[in-house]
């Protein structure tokens, strides 16, 4: 009778642990792929290839790319883009870049380039976000750079 | 696991999820609660040659005491008192932050090593940045990063200058983060400003602002 009892209230117990554990992880990080950006300017939006989400240049120059990132608070955000170059002369730079809503301030980050080459790796941005601003990451693929996933 | 136990649990996640959601939710500004609002005091006229510090011809507010700030507002507005002492920080203003960023920026000691160069190198290469209606007011430098004084005759020409000056990489001053704002009201249409940008050394970021200051 103890012994059920027991089992009774660890089944509960992880239950309720695996509930809240669920719960706030969908409140967590939002991700988006590479492919959700855009050129900047438009004009360059032909020197871009896309695959399974990721977005890759294809042109003989560097191209910028342009990914809106939403927010829902005020606050420093930390932003993270995989990104992959095959050596240092595809590289890919990124930097985060915040508005307030009459955009008539503007807060970034300093831009920083891919570590190493030959597999995707992360660039880490940080940026503070005012309230009721918005968001976004600039990155700038030299030839066959490539934007996988922005996480944030 | 006994039927029971799968209900149990099954309300014990519906539970979890909707306290997470609502202290999720009170984090925004817009659910703080109600403020008591005193009533308003009369605001000065705010073109850009009326900004307190343009007019009194100080360009920056004066160094803070030690035990206390010695800002001023900018500008008059509703006092609003939280009826909920604890509810979340104010949301802050552009304004507060870019008054907060003066107060950081004068409590620098100097870098005799780098100011003079930093100083100088903005100098040479915003000059090639500058709109046409334009000016440099100042500049200068502390420890970890620079204070950027422009005028200009419209906003579009502050945006033009953000982006050749901060934003661009092929004509950026040099890689550091930045914060830049106009100061006082967004101005109208076609009316003059004076805005201040802080940009940190090469590579690095500017501290973020501080949310819990008053």
């Amino acid at each position: 009778m103890l012994n059920k009892k027991i089992g009774y209230l660890f089944s509960l117990f992880v239950a309720a642990s695996l509930a809240v554990v669920a719960a706030a992880g969908s409140l967590q990080a939002r991700s988006i792929v590479g492919a959700s950006g855009h050129a900047a300017p438009f004009a360059d939006q032909g020197c871009f290839s896309t695959f399974y989400g990721t977005m890759r240049n294809t042109c003989s120059s560097t191209k910028t790319l342009e990914l809106p990132l939403a927010t829902d608070r005020e606050g420093t955000h930390n932003v993270v883009v995989s990104a992959y170059a095959a050596a240092p002369s595809n590289t890919v730079g990124c930097v985060a870049i915040a508005i307030n809503k009459t955009y008539t301030g503007y807060w970034s980050s300093p831009t920083l380039y891919l570590p190493s080459f030959g597999a995707s790796q992360d660039i880490s941005l940080s940026v503070y976000v005012p309230a009721s601003g918005a968001l976004q990451t600039t990155c700038y693929l030299n030839p066959e750079g490539r934007i996988n996933v922005v996480n944030w | 696991m006994t039927t029971r136990t799968l209900i149990i649990a099954i309300t014990a996640f519906a539970a979890a999820a909707y306290v997470l959601r609502s202290s999720n939710e009170q984090q925004t500004p817009e659910s703080v609660a109600p403020r008591t609002r005193v009533p308003p005091v009369t605001r000065p006229a705010h073109g850009w040659q009326d900004h307190p510090r343009v007019a009194a011809g100080i360009n920056r507010l004066p160094r803070p005491a030690a035990a206390q700030s010695a800002v001023e507002p900018a500008a008059s507005e509703e006092v609003e008192v939280s009826a909920d002492k604890t509810a979340a920080p104010r949301a802050l203003e552009t304004d507060q932050i870019q008054e907060q960023m003066e107060e950081r920026f004068y409590a620098e000691a100097a870098d005799a090593a780098w100011d003079y160069k930093a100083v100088r190198t903005i100098e040479q290469r915003i000059a090639g940045l500058m709109p046409a209606s334009s000016a440099l007011r100042s500049v200068e430098c502390r420890a970890s990063f620079c204070r950027i004084e422009t005028s200009h005759a419209s906003i579009e020409e502050f945006r033009e200058l953000v982006h050749g000056a901060f934003l661009s990489p092929d004509t950026q001053l040099w890689n550091g983060g930045f914060f830049a704002s106009v100061l006082g009201e967004p101005p109208a249409a076609g009316a003059g400003m004076v805005a201040v940008a802080y940009l940190a050394r090469e590579g690095q970021a500017l501290p973020p602002p501080d949310r819990a200051a008053p």
